[in-house]
């Protein structure tokens, strides 16, 4: 064994991180190995720190307050919602100006298309879009800008809603009325996006979504 | 694995069954037993009072619309630590993309957290506690800062943390290294200076 190799085993000095084999190796080197040793001896006062680490325990100090910030995030009986920060500066803002931004493009965009773009709408059999497409434009649009953010913030978690910036990053640089069509084209495939249990094929599925869009529009 | 608020009680089918229903009573019930729980750990990873509190209130959103697929063959903390401990990890990595500065970067440079008042419950201990963590996992990649944080700090075995954050056991021993190897030069840096008080 190198004291390379040496040094990488003395830093994995817990219960169970090497193996008997390991070990023995270990403790034959470090015989023979004056450096090795000493950077061993060392190392014990650092065990002590890390040991000490564990009993760390951070306390809420007001749970009454979150508890009622999470009952009134919490969506109404089934009707999923998009969370609310916590946080009152800065994030927040930021956050709520980006979804103002969107919602008011997304609805310009629906408001004109809806009617127009059967396509893509039919994409979806669920019944909640052909629901959709029997009310007033007005319904459609709130509806589809509600159920494309949660998929999103279901999906990206909280970048979700920063639709313009982090969630369409893994794309190619898109203008805002690109962004728009595609925000149109999730919110038809809810169901199918719905359907998948694991995010990663969910991630999966919007990267096709998009891309198959954009080699068909573009 | 080690003690944690709440994390040995279990709910009861019962209640489990209220908030499948989405009764909001029971539900509320099930925040109360749990939040403390889910805090504790998001605040040790993130580090930052608000980016904790954040994924608790993530965290019972989730458990609210995906409750139907909680199966209870599996503890509900162990979901519930899943859960956490993802959203954790989805936070660290957009706030790398993002080039945040959180707290905990900020603590590092010797300005003063601005929740200090609000840590009134912790004791002076915890407090520095946080302090020095903060401090010395500041370079950590965000695989070896989670590695560190379940398997260090948490005390979970290696073949826990390979299950919750989805990697081999061989990949959490090289992240585990790598971030003591990090964080022990940082010690001895801070410990030769005088910055950490032991
Ligand atoms: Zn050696």
């Amino acid at each position: 064994m190198n004291c390379h190799t040496s040094k990488k085993y003395l830093y994995l000095f817990r219960e169970g991180e090497l193996s008997k084999t390991e070990k023995a190796a270990l403790t034959r080197h470090l015989k023979d190995c004056n450096t090795c040793r000493m950077f061993a001896e060392k190392t014990q006062g650092f065990e002590y720190y890390l040991n000490s680490l564990q009993s760390f325990e951070p306390q809420l100090t007001n749970p009454e307050k979150l508890t009622e910030e999470i009952m009134q995030n919490i969506p109404d009986n089934g009707k999923k919602r998009v969370i609310k920060s916590t946080r009152l500066f800065g994030t927040l803002i930021v956050r709520v100006a980006a979804s103002i931004l969107i919602i008011i493009q997304v609805a310009m965009y629906v408001y004109q298309k809806s009617f127009i773009n059967h396509s893509v709408l039919s994409l979806n059999n669920n019944n909640q879009t052909t629901r959709s497409q029997n009310h007033d434009r007005q319904n459609l649009n709130a509806e589809c800008v509600e159920q494309t953010k949660t998929i999103l913030l279901d999906i990206f978690g909280d970048a979700g809603i920063t639709l313009r910036h982090s969630t369409f990053a893994f794309t190619k640089n898109l203008s805002p009325g690109e962004i728009e069509s595609y925000a149109v084209q999730i919110c038809a495939c809810s169901s199918e996006i719905e359907k998948l249990r694991d995010k990663e094929q969910k991630k999966l599925f919007l990267t096709n979504l998009i891309n198959k869009e954009m080699t068909l529009k573009f | 694995m080690r003690k944690d608020t709440g994390k040995n009680i279990q709910p009861d089918t019962a209640l489990i069954g209220s908030c499948i229903k989405k009764d909001r009573t029971a539900f509320k019930q099930l925040v109360t037993m749990y939040q403390q729980y889910a805090y504790n750990l998001a605040f040790k990873i993130l580090l930052e009072e608000e980016d904790a509190k954040d994924v608790v209130q993530e965290t019972f959103i989730r458990i609210w619309n995906h409750i139907d697929n909680y199966r209870k063959e599996i503890l509900f903390t162990t979901w519930m630590y899943r859960i956490v401990t993802n959203l954790c990890y989805d936070k660290l990595k957009s706030f790398k993309r993002k080039n945040h500065v959180s707290l905990h970067d900020a603590a590092g440079q010797g300005i003063n957290l601005t929740n200090e008042t609000e840590h009134n419950a912790d004791s002076a201990e915890n407090h520095e506690m946080i302090k020095q963590i903060r401090r010395l996992s500041r370079g950590l990649t965000t695989k070896q800062r989670m590695v560190f944080i379940l398997r260090d700090i948490q005390g979970h075995s290696v073949k826990e943390v390979s299950e919750v954050l989805n990697m081999s056991e061989g990949a959490v021993k090289t992240n585990l290294y790598l971030a003591r190897m990090f964080i022990r030069e940082e010690f001895y840096k801070s410990e030769n200076t005088g910055r950490i008080v032991r």
